[in-house]
This record gives structure tokens, C-alpha cells and sequence, in this order.
């Protein structure tokens, strides 16, 4: 067979061995009983315990509904109308992308990967310390995320610090997300009245509001609840104002196990997830119709100093015990994984992110996020890491993707064949139609011998990502929003990245 | 798993100096009614309040502190050793404040406007009573008006200000622009803290200090008030 070779070597075809979408759910850390138990302690929580502090609109239409106040004036979900809720809630949620090869169908244990992670300091390439980020490197992270094959969505990895006004940072942070990729980003609003105004924008971008809601390539959502099981009324306004997006609301909650959750990590997982179930009853209760994504995020506390660590064995499991329990209702799920606390894309940071995304992943995660890019326990964001994150996120979602078992991968007869024949495999049909389809390369990780690794100057591979970050970020400026459309966004809305910032030549690559 | 310990020690039985031991070790072991006991034993032997409050309580409590910051103690054991340090200010604060005995410092405490994280203000309230600060807790979405009322009200020496967002940061400057305006801004110590905070977010703004965990809290208090007084 004639394969081409001027055609592959002008226009390199991009095959991999995994992509978005594969299905998880083999890793289930709790036993069929653990589960039920589980279950039904949730439904003890929500019907007994209650939430705290539940906003108007919410109150209301809950206790229209059957649900009641306690004598500590909390809000109760009655056993039988949460399960109701559960069985009436959508199942899937569909992600639009801009393109619709980024279009993504999330749901069943489906995974998927996000950037993510709203930190608020960058390690630049080469450094050794944080700075505060900026609108600039929210840019040129959605720019990244673009190029990243295993990273399938964007959400704001990194907050534009200078920016004061709220409502100007929002709007900002949507602008550089649309600018810098064409996956669907997940937005953040400070207050539920940023929300119209950002549509706005997008419906600009769109081509109208109806182009917008035809495929809606952003959805907003927030962290309704402050834990212990009380809603916060401004996210709690966000997460239902979000409902105007018609795209899935995405609700997080983050107790955190020994201080704001139970230490005992079975406590943990019930509290999140009651948490998340309460998140997407507030959201269902106002409209049923709209699917949530539920995040219940167990955080786990150094209990030595008291601080959040995200790189723990704990959040390992304790995230994939979430995720099961979310799959346990067959609700669309999220979940943060690989948000070390390493302060570099080190060691530290490689086998802590490795162990939880790759639990997270093969639990069945719908949106694993906060995967790509984070160190030092959110606090920061690092452009090296993600790329290197991205080879990470390929080898785990190869795992997921697993081992295909059938009478012709099982090769009796190829085995007999060469065993007859040459003595190797390299040559045969099986191996020269599975050596790019069956098998994942990174990018980076490096697999030279340690002769032409020393000949190659001995780099690691912080260096090797920090060569690939430059590569691209100082070549990928795409046109994602066109010229005229962009000068009549910038006559109506005030936004702070000057059009220069975002062409070849500005002073950061 | 863990080491017996004799619990059949009798406190008044105890001569002073091996009471104001065991007190230290009771302390460590956050045992609440020992402390109380203890200090009221003290007390009747013919103590003064602040001989208890520096020899037995205050003492003890340094040793739960460089315990801590050596690892050797965890958060909720430091937490348990502030709380029957309470136990026994809780006995020593009305006759403090009959004698006009200084305490050892007033701090108002609060999660800032907008901000509703309140985990690390609460450990930061709990470690200063256990240094034995009055501690003053304002809970959460505190606007400059409630602070300024609150430390003028109760004649505090400190106003400490948390957020954990990165939106809710900038109303810290608020707070102490306010005080400014209001001419009151050297009478107080001003310490601020957060995860998204820094040491130059902290002079930008104009605060005294930042700190960036509960024991540097305790300290820098103690520090900055040794030097104002």
C-alpha cells in the first residue's frame, strides 16, 4: 500500500491513541454496600440536617415543592423528593465547543479534562518564583489550552489580578477564553449581575443570540455552598442566574476533610456529595430541565498546620469515592485531581498529580478538572506544567481506555505466524496498523537512550516544556474573534488586552 | 496505641512547682477541667492572676507552640491545649480586670466584605486565645464600619482581616483607608491573612503585617505589641 509520504509529511497527521470521551468507572474505591450506605446517610443529611442559609428564590420553590424548614431553620430535601430529583435530572450534558470537533457529549462515565483552577500567581518559564497573574497569561492559557490535545475544555486557570472591578474582570476573562481557544470554556462570575452582560459579549462573538444559544460555547456555574451545608447567597444567585446560558450549570463544592468536612473520609465523601446534591437541587428546583454538572470536591487538610494539600494519597481516593457515588445517580460529574502542592513541575508535582487524575480518571469522571498547568495547591499557574500535563493526561487516559480484548487482539494466530516465520512482530499487519493507533506518545517525556540524552545536553523536561510553550505561544495568535466584530466588542465593552498583546511581537514571547 | 498515663495525680496535692508542670503538661494535653482546677489552686495558694496567667498558662502554652512548630503536635491538638487555656482565663479574666492587670492583648477578628471563608480566621482566633489574647470574632462579610465600631468599642490593640478571595483581597485597603479617614490608624496594630495574600500585598495595602499561617499570627501579635507598649 502506497501511503503517501509527501502528502503525510506536508500536512503530519494528528492520530492518537485516545481522545475525549473514553469510558471510565473501572475504579470504584467503595464496595457495592459502601455505596448504599453512603446513599443513604446522604439522604439522612439533606432530609435531617438540612442547608443553611438557602436564597429566596430557592426557599421558595423548594417548599412549594414538599421540602420544609427544621426547627434550626434550615431547609430539609425529603428522602423522596431527592431521589425524585436524581431520576427526573438530566443524565447528560452536552458541552458545545466552537468548533464541533471540540463539541463534547458528558455523561455515563465518560471522561473528560479541564483546565482549571482560578490561581492567582503565574511561574513563568525558567522561574523560581510566583508572581500575581494577569489578563495576559488568562490569554495566553486559553491560547495553550488550544494546542493541547488531551486538555478537552477551559475554564479560567488563572485570575487577571490587576483588574479591580469585578464586573470588568469577568466580562475580560470571557474575551481572552474566546480570543485565546475555540473549546467550550466554563465561566466564574463574582455576582450573579455579571451574567447578562457577559452573554452580551458572547452573543456578539456568536453572531447573534440566537447563533449563541444554537450552541451555546460557554457555561457558567459556581460554588454555591460554604461548607459545612450552608448555601452562599452570591454564588448560590450565580449558579441560578447561570441558568440563562442554556448550557449545563456547574456547581463545586470543596469541604475540606478535618476542618470544614469530616476527617473520616467516608464522612467526607457523603458530606461533598450531599453538598453537590444540594448545589443541584437549587438549580433543579428552579428549572428541572437544566443539567448540572456536579463537583463535590473532598479537600483534604494538612492536619499538621491546618492548610489545604491537594497532592495527597487522601484526595486521591476520597475525589475517586466522590465521583463514584455521582455515578452511583447517573449525574453528570467533576471533580479537581492533580492539584499538587509541589511549588514546580518537579518530581513531587509529577507522581502527585499522576495518582489523583489517574484515579479521578478511571473512577469514571466526567470533567476531571483542575488537571492541567496547577502547582502549589491552586496558588499558581505554570504554563511548563500544563504542557507537560498534557503528556500526563494522554498516558492516563490511555490507561482508561484500557485493553481491548477479542479473538483477534488476543493473536493467537499472529503468534503462530511469526513463530513460524521471522521471529518478530515489527513488520507484521497487526503491528503497522495498531503502532499509531493503539499507542500514545507524549510530547516531551523522554525516551532516548542515555547516550543521545547526554549528546542531546542532558535537559529535563521543565526545559524541554519550557522550549514547547515558546514554540507555540509565540506563533499560535489565532483570529478567533474577526477584526470588525472585535473593534465592536471593544466600542462596548472595556477591554483590557490591547489588540498588540495579542499579535506576534508583544514583549512576552 | 497510646501511652498510659497516671490519671489518678491528685492537683492539690501537688507542691506549686510540680502543679505549674503538670498544669504545662495538661495544657499540652488540652485538658480542660485539669486547667481550671489548676488555676483555681493556684489562686487560693495566694497567687496572683497574672503570676498564673505567665508561670502556668502563658508558659505551657509556649511549649505548645514550639511543639507545633516543630511538627511534633498537629492543628486540632493545638486547638484542644487553646481551648483549656480558655478554661482557665475563663477564671483568671474578671479578677484581670478588678486589679487593672493588663491582658496581654484585645483582638478583633473577621473575614472581610464579600468573603465567606472562614476556616483559617477561625484557627487564627482560637490559636490567639490560646497565646491568651481576648479575642473579639466578627464571623464573616465584615464591612469597615462593623471593624471600626468593634475595635473602638472594645479598646482592642489588634484588627486582623482574612479573605480567601482574590476579589474580596482588595477591601482590606478599604478597612484601613477608613481608618486613616477616620484618624485612628496608629492606634492599632493591623494584620492581615489569606491563602491568595503575600508579604507585599500586605505593605501595599498598609497593613502592619501579613501573616501567612495561625502560629505566625500569634507571633508577629506578640511581637508588634511588645514593641508598641
Amino acid at each position: 500500500m502506497r501511503r503517501g509520504r509527501k502528502a503525510r509529511q506536508q500536512k503530519p497527521q494528528k492520530i492518537s491513541a485516545v481522545g475525549p470521551g473514553l469510558p471510565g468507572g473501572r475504579f470504584r474505591p467503595l464496595t457495592r454496600s459502601d455505596e448504599q450506605q453512603v446513599h443513604k446517610t446522604i439522604l439522612d443529611v439533606l432530609e435531617n440536617i438540612g442547608m443553611g442559609d438557602p436564597i429566596p428564590i430557592v426557599k421558595e420553590k423548594a417548599l412549594e415543592r414538599g421540602c420544609f424548614m427544621n426547627e434550626h431553620g434550615r431547609l430539609c430535601f425529603p428522602r423522596a423528593f431527592v431521589e425524585d430529583a436524581i431520576a427526573r435530572a438530566p443524565k447528560n450534558a452536552h458541552f458545545f465547543g466552537r468548533d464541533p470537533r471540540h463539541d463534547m457529549d458528558v455523561g455515563d462515565g465518560r471522561v473528560h479534562t479541564y483546565g482549571g483552577g482560578e490561581a492567582v500567581n503565574m511561574l513563568d518559564v525558567g522561574a523560581s518564583s510566583y508572581r500575581p497573574s494577569t489578563l495576559a497569561d488568562l490569554y495566553d492559557a486559553a491560547r495553550l489550552v488550544d494546542r493541547m490535545d488531551n486538555i478537552h475544555a477551559l475554564a479560567r486557570l488563572v485570575v487577571a489580578t490587576e483588574i479591580e472591578d469585578q464586573l470588568t474582570c469577568d466580562i475580560n476573562s470571557a474575551y481572552v477564553s474566546a480570543a485565546g481557544t475555540l473549546k467550550h470554556t466554563q465561566l466564574t462570575f463574582a455576582d450573579a449581575s455579571h451574567v447578562q452582560p457577559t452573554l452580551e459579549m458572547l452573543y456578539m462573538i456568536a453572531g447573534g443570540k440566537e447563533k449563541f444559544h444554537e450552541r451555546p460555547f460557554c457555561n457558567g456555574g459556581g460554588c454555591p455552598v460554604i461548607s459545612p451545608l450552608r448555601y452562599g447567597q452570591d454564588n448560590s444567585e450565580v449558579c441560578v442566574e447561570s441558568i440563562a446560558f442554556g448550557a449545563p450549570v456547574w456547581v463545586t463544592v470543596a469541604p475540606q476533610a478535618g476542618a470544614t468536612a469530616p476527617a473520616a473520609l467516608a464522612g467526607a465523601v457523603v458530606q461533598a456529595t450531599a453538598e453537590a446534591l444540594a448545589g443541584m437541587l437549587m438549580v433543579h428546583v428552579v428549572d428541572p430541565d437544566t443539567p448540572v454538572v456536579l463537583g463535590p470536591w473532598p479537600f483534604v487538610s494538612d492536619l499538621r498546620t491546618g492548610s489545604f494539600t491537594g497532592g495527597s494519597g487522601e484526595e486521591a481516593v476520597v475525589s475517586a469515592a466522590a465521583v463514584q457515588m455521582i455515578n452511583f445517580y447517573g449525574l453528570p460529574s467533576s471533580v479537581g485531581a492533580g492539584m499538587t502542592d509541589s511549588k514546580t513541575p518537579d518530581y513531587q508535582a509529577g507522581y502527585e498529580k499522576a495518582l489523583a487524575i489517574a484515579l479521578a480518571a478511571q473512577a469514571g469522571c466526567n470533567d476531571v478538572s483542575e488537571c492541567s498547568g496547577m502547582l502549589g495547591s491552586l496558588m499558581a499557574l505554570s504554563l511548563e506544567s500544563m504542557v507537560i500535563d498534557n503528556d500526563l493526561l494522554g498516558a492516563v487516559l490511555r490507561t482508561v481506555r484500557g485493553i481491548e480484548v477479542n479473538e483477534e487482539t488476543l493473536s493467537y494466530e499472529v503468534m503462530q505466524q511469526v513463530v513460524h516465520g521471522e521471529g518478530h512482530y515489527l513488520r507484521t499487519e497487526q503491528t503497522l496498523g495498531l503502532m499509531r493507533t493503539g499507542y500514545e506518545y507524549p510530547a516531551l517525556a523522554n525516551r532516548l537512550t542515555p547516550g543521545e540524552w547526554e549528546e542531546a545536553g542532558s535537559t529535563d523536561i521543565r526545559q524541554a516544556a519550557g522550549e514547547r510553550v515558546k514554540s507555540i505561544l509565540s506563533s499560535h495568535y489565532p483570529d478567533y474573534i474577526d477584526p470588525a466584530t472585535d473593534a465592536k466588542i471593544r466600542e462596548r465593552f472595556p477591554i483590557l488586552l490591547a489588540p498588540e498583546n495579542m499579535r506576534p511581537g508583544n514583549q512576552r514571547w | 496505641m497510646t501511652e498510659e498515663y497516671d490519671d489518678e495525680i491528685i492537683l492539690s496535692e501537688l507542691p506549686d512547682d510540680e502543679l505549674v508542670e503538670q498544669m504545662h503538661d495538661d495544657l499540652y494535653d488540652g485538658l480542660a477541667d485539669e486547667i481550671a482546677e489548676g488555676t483555681q489552686i493556684l489562686l487560693d495558694r495566694g497567687w496572683s492572676a497574672p503570676q498564673v496567667l505567665d508561670k502556668a498558662l502563658v508558659g505551657g502554652m509556649a511549649i505548645v507552640g514550639v511543639d507545633f512548630r516543630d511538627g511534633i503536635l498537629f492543628v486540632p491538638e493545638v486547638l484542644m491545649a487553646a481551648n483549656a487555656m480558655k478554661a482557665g482565663m475563663a477564671i483568671l479574666k474578671p479578677i484581670l480586670s478588678e486589679t487593672g492587670a493588663k491582658p496581654v492583648g484585645k483582638m478583633v477578628i473577621g473575614t472581610v466584605k464579600g468573603d465567606i471563608h472562614d476556616i483559617g480566621k477561625n484557627l487564627v482566633g482560637m490559636m490567639m486565645e490560646g497565646a491568651g489574647f481576648e479575642v473579639i470574632d466578627l464571623g464573616i462579610n465584615v464591612d469597615a464600619e462593623t471593624y471600626i465600631e468593634a475595635i473602638e468599642e472594645n479598646q482592642a490593640n489588634i484588627l486582623g482581616m482574612s479573605a480567601l478571595l482574590t476579589t474580596t483581597m482588595p477591601y482590606m485597603k478599604v478597612v484601613i483607608d477608613a481608618l486613616q479617614e477616620a484618624g485612628i490608624r496608629d492606634k492599632y496594630i493591623v494584620l492581615v491573612g489569606g491563602a491568595p495574600l503575600n508579604d507585599e500585598f500586605g505593605e501595599m495595602i498598609g497593613a502592619d503585617a501579613y501573616c501567612r499561617d495561625a502560629a505566625v499570627a500569634v507571633d508577629v501579635a506578640k511581637e508588634l505589641m511588645a514593641a508598641a507598649s
